[in-house]
């Protein structure tokens, strides 16, 4: 399994740890320099951290956990007016994303009001295409209990944050963190910052959960690699948004229009493959000026290479025997491709 | 940071204990909490209604521009140099309204010249803002108290005390008669002392 570590140093003798990060088949995420100070945040295997780190301490550079990179979470509130927002949502977005991950801060239309609140579909959709999501609610109870079913229509994973212990809410979200309601000034005090040290330990292990799951079936190839591969991609290059690529744990979202680009992103190539096979690229619902790119796992591209092969064989024998020869033959190379 | 004594009953402990602290904080950053003497606070979510009753120390006046800030008469002319910047806008606004545009002169935005004025004792008692504004303000900070989600808001307000009561659906008779009931309460209070 991969781990993501961020090293934070010097730039004296960077190229061998750029060299080491190659040799163990791990990948540079984000590379930032300032004057003689690197900062590099890398993606390796778990099993090669302990020769990356001490070649880390040898050039004289810190290495910092970040358990969150390479995510994208969700910090969603019932509206987006002053009685939910700065605090704690945006505290909990800062915290979270210091660990790390990008976060976005999401106010639904309808949420406030504990007998009129609701969330639309479209909503849950938006929600859903991050990789988790924390859900903040207030200081009563009733209130919290009563606006379990925002919660329960979402599919990623879910910490809810909220005032009091609420009850019966165990099986609407991953986790809970519950001691964090509506405050009207930021979380600096040594028990708020212990409040958001937790956040981020329960957002840690649901992600972490999501992990070992994708582990068992891995993706067909590491979001990191498509994200090498996009990155020269001109438009991406060019483009003036923030973070125009972000990593998800199962693919990337490219903030670039679904419609004019994604022919042109399907068509690329990794590891002999069609970037279109070997993922599934959609549209953001947020708007058109984005798409996802969710990567398939191994089995899944094999169950549809197959399914391709059952499909062609009648087919060709359809056809005749010099014309299944020649389709065996175009079929050998990808066959080769796809071992390598 | 509280000032004035704050009683919270309700339906919900740890919210009482929460919503205290939240009142609290929000009438300091209004700068309202030093002028209040008592506030009530009733929550009950399960209905959900909530009342808020706040009692002020004194009758609440209108500011001049004396108050907020230094003035000096000089040639026929006087110069206000404003010290409480929150005003700014009230003050050249009601400098235009009593003299026109032509004869205030607005040198930077804490500094105004009102040509064609003797004293500036003339100056200094011209109101910046009404009588009704302190309590506006102090309205202004309970909705931003009780939950965003309770939409239906009545205000009883007089003799110093002001109260509101908000509910989510319908304000039923026995809602608008328990708020009236804590106003006369706290109205008692005042007229006691």
């Amino acid at each position: 399994m991969y781990e993501v570590i961020m090293y934070d140093g010097g730039i004296y003798r960077s190229d061998e740890l750029f060299e080491l990060i190659e040799d163990v088949g791990g990948v540079v995420l984000v590379k930032s320099r300032s004057a003689q100070m690197l900062t590099v945040t890398m993606s390796i295997p778990a099993e090669d951290r302990p020769a990356v780190e001490a070649l880390c301490k040898e050039i004289g550079g810190q290495v910092k956990a970040v358990p969150l990179a390479g995510t994208e979470i969700a910090v969603v509130g019932p509206t987006l007016g002053r009685h939910h927002m700065p605090h704690p949502i945006c505290d909990i977005a800062e915290y979270l994303r210091r660990c790390g991950a990008i976060t976005v801060v999401m106010g639904l239309a309808r949420g406030r009001g504990k007998l009129t609140s609701q969330i639309n579909l479209e909503e849950v959709s938006v929600i859903d295409e991050y990789d988790a999501c924390v859900f903040m609610l207030g200081n009563f109870k009733s209130c919290v209990e009563a606006k379990a079913d925002l919660i329960r229509q979402l599919d990623v994973p879910t910490v809810l944050v909220c005032g009091p212990k609420p009850d019966g809410m165990d099986d609407a979200c991953s986790a809970i963190v519950y001691g964090i309601g509506r405050k009207a000034a930021r979380m600096r005090e040594p028990a708020d910052r212990a409040k958001l040290e937790e956040v981020g330990r329960r957002v840690e292990d649901v992600l972490q959960d999501k992990k070992e799951a994708l582990s068992e079936d891995p993706l067909f190839v590491h979001p990191a690699e498509i994200k090498m591969l996009l990155e020269n991609y001109e438009p991406l290059d060019m483009c003036l948004r923030p973070a125009p690529l972000v990593m998800h744990l199962d693919g990337l979202r490219a903030k670039i229009p679904y419609s004019e680009y994604h022919e042109a992103i399907e068509n690329m190539e990794v590891y002999g493959r069609r970037l279109g096979d070997v993922c599934s690229i959609t549209p953001s619902k947020i708007n058109d000026s984005s798409m996802l790119i969710r990567i398939k796992t191994r089995s899944q591209v094999a169950y549809e290479d197959s399914l391709r092969a059952a499909k062609a064989a009648p087919a060709a024998s359809a056809v005749g025997p010099v014309a299944e020869k020649s389709v065996k033959k175009k079929k050998t190379p990808a066959k080769k491709k796809k071992t390598a | 940071m509280a000032t004035s004594e704050t009683e919270v009953t309700g339906t919900d402990p740890y919210g009482n204990e929460m919503y205290k602290a939240l009142y609290e904080e929000i009438m300091f950053d209004v700068g309202k909490l030093a002028s209040i003497e008592r506030s009530v606070l009733v929550l009950k979510p399960d209905v959900p209604m909530f009342i808020i009753s706040v009692k002020m120390k004194a009758q609440q006046a209108a500011k001049t521009i004396g108050d907020i800030a230094s003035t000096r008469a000089e040639r026929k002319t006087v110069y206000i140099s404003i010290v409480d910047e929150t005003y700014a806008p009230g003050t050249l606004t009601a400098l235009w309204k009593r003299y026109g545009r032509e004869r205030v002169k607005q040198e930077d935005r804490l500094n105004i010249e009102v040509a064609g004025v003797e004293e500036s004792a003339e100056v200094d008692v011209i109101p910046v803002e009404s009588t009704e504004q302190p309590i506006r303000e102090v309205i202004g900070a309970l909705w931003r108290v009780m939950p965003e989600g309770i939409r239906n808001r009545e205000v009883i307000s007089g003799d110093n005390v002001i109260t509101a009561v908000a509910t989510e659906e319908i304000m039923r008779p026995e809602m608008l008669k328990e708020a009236q009931e804590l106003h006369d309460r706290m109205v008692g209070e005042a007229e006691h002392v």
